[in-house]
């Protein structure tokens, strides 16, 4: 994107307006819509691209583990692999190699520890939990997959008691609620079950 | 794995049952983080790369506000209307005014609604957590500080630093021609990437069709309501007005060459089904409620019947027939709005506005 230039947000078109570091109201002149902006410094400088080159390898010197032919500048900070200039990805001040950045933004345990701040998703079993005991018994379907979802949900629940949380969604009040559900499934499609059982055989009786 | 120490939470948050939205400041950058449903998902800006903060208003706040203000009128309206003013009547009709009124006084007081975007040189990312004016302008007191100061810092470091260890290429991108203030859109138009403007997908006479069909369905309903005894002809009329808004939504988004149809009636469309899935969720309540009290107590069906329609079934399709009007209502304005939108950009370039295909 060009410096110092700000399109508008609802039709794209480009603002014809000078941006200062501080609050400014805009309408944009296509499709008139009202905008309040507040550009920083960033806004005006200018992207700088390194020309990326590796170096060609010379006798004694280290050779990238990706590029056999490229001399190592630095080592990947979270596997230790030597790599070259192109391989070396820069992270908040940590050097990382594009194996590295994948495992970490996945969760996996290596990389993930060395690079916390890479990791992009994590798994919410209370949400899951919760969502089978409570979402869906509201539809019709989990009212019939009640016997299944219930036990299921508590195995979850207790499988994953301990398990890394998320910025959102933490503390143990989901799993809790999930429990607590599933329990009253699991007691209400027993209650059902017999209550059937004793109508067949009071008919049968009959 | 993420230390939540080094996080503080900022403002601004939005929760539902399986999603939520919130943001959260730490020393090195903004954390974006979303759930949504089982999975929270992260999103990292560093303070030196934020270049703007826009926040573009919304007139939804106004819209939610008079449709709330609609139905409780009408409530109010039917209550005082309705000829047996025992007790249970007044128990009945004081939770459907309550409700409505808080849901009013909470959209009042949260102000004027918006949509943020957070500017990078590489991309543009809407805050979802924050779509109320009030709260993005909390928040961009709280981290405009921040940014400032890091940007700063990360200037004179770049003008104090010495040459980089590879040979570095300053690329300077030549700006875009700045047109002045108030100049027309197909001169703004110039400035899109490929040269040209898209061409306008369709010519908005579809819209004027559903605008019409829903002014009629708008009328009959509020006749339908006030007229306390039914009218067969009235629900009729409704029914098709109503139906005709559905076709003609249908028949437009058939008749779309392009995959992107226009808003306006993608909105109306996914109004309309939410509320029918509402509604079906209603009637299949009603049903369920009216087979068991018919299998529990046929002896007692009718009366029983008849004390379900004084109590319970009145004030319920009084209420049903109010947010069917504030429907309507919604979707005419949105189509009104656009129409309204559309004249005026034609008038001023004699050219059909770009933001259709966009």
């Amino acid at each position: 994107m060009p410096t110092g230039q700000i399109h508008c947000t609802h039709c794209a078109a480009l603002l014809p307006f000078a941006w200062e570091s501080s609050w400014s109201r805009a309408v944009c002149p296509a499709c008139k819509e009202g905008l309040q902006i507040h550009a920083f410094p960033a806004l005006h400088r200018s992207l700088k691209i390194p020309a990326k080159g590796a170096l060609p390898i010379e006798d004694g010197n280290a050779a990238c583990f990706f590029h056999s032919r490229k001399a190592a500048v630095v080592p990947c900070d979270a596997c230790g692999r030597f790599l070259c200039d192109l391989c070396d990805l820069q992270f908040q001040g940590g050097h990382f190699c594009a194996t590295c950045l994948d495992a970490a933004q996945k969760g996996r345990k290596g990389p993930a520890e060395a690079a916390p701040f890479l990791k992009d998703r994590v798994f919410l079993p209370q949400n899951l939990v919760l969502g089978m005991t409570l979402y869906l018994p509201l539809t019709m379907v989990g009212l019939y997959t009640m016997p299944i979802t219930a036990p299921a949900a508590i195995w979850i629940a207790v499988r994953n008691w301990n398990r890394e949380e998320g910025m959102q969604v933490r503390g143990k009040g989901r799993y809790v609620l999930g429990i607590t559900l599933a329990l009253g499934q699991i007691l209400a499609t027993g209650l059902f079950v017999l209550l059937l059982v004793y109508v067949f055989r009071k008919a049968a009786a009959k | 794995m993420i230390n939540r120490q080094e996080y503080q939470a900022l403002p601004g948050r939005v929760s539902g049952p399986m999603y939520s939205a919130r943001l959260y400041q730490s020393r090195h950058h903004l954390l974006k983080s979303t759930v949504m449903g089982f999975h929270e998902h992260f999103r990292r800006f560093a303070w030196e790369d934020i270049q703007a903060i826009i926040i573009q208003e919304t007139p939804w706040n106004g819209v939610m506000s008079l449709l709330l203000s609609l139905v409780f009128l009408m409530q109010a309206v039917s209550f005082l209307t309705f000829s047996d003013k025992a007790m249970v009547t007044f128990l009945i009709y004081l939770p459907f005014l309550i409700l409505i009124g808080a849901l009013l006084a909470v959209n009042l007081s949260r102000g004027p609604t918006c949509k943020t975007f957070l500017l990078t040189s590489v991309t543009r990312e809407r805050l979802w957590s924050l779509n109320r004016v009030r709260k993005a302008r909390e928040l961009i007191d709280a981290v405009a500080p921040i940014i400032l100061a890091r940007q700063a810092e990360a200037g004179a470091a770049q003008h104090a630093a010495p040459a980089p260890s590879y040979p570095g290429e300053e690329i300077t991108f030549t700006a875009a021609p700045a047109s002045p203030p108030g100049a027309s859109p197909a001169e703004s138009q110039a400035h899109y990437p490929g040269g040209s403007a898209p061409k306008a997908a369709e010519s908005g006479r579809w819209h004027l069709l559903a605008l019409l069909f829903l002014a009629f369905a708008m009328m009959g309903n509020i006749f339908d309501l006030l007229l306390s005894e039914a009218n067969p002809w009235l629900d009729r009329i409704g029914m098709i007005c109503f139906l005709g808004s559905c076709a003609t939504c249908v028949a437009v988004l058939i008749s779309q060459t392009r995959k992107v149809s226009p808003r306006a009636v993608r909105v109306f469309g996914m109004i309309l089904l939410g509320y029918h899935i509402l509604e079906a969720m209603l009637i299949f309540g009603i049903l369920a409620f009216g087979v068991i009290l018919a299998v529990k107590h046929a002896d007692l069906s009718g009366e029983i019947f008849e004390a379900r329609k004084m109590f319970w079934f009145y004030p319920l399709v009084r209420s049903e027939l109010a947010v069917e009007t504030a429907v309507f209502l919604f979707g005419a304005i949105i189509m009104g709005r656009y129409l309204k939108r559309r004249s005026v950009e034609t008038d001023a370039s004699g050219t059909l506005p770009a933001t259709e295909a966009t």
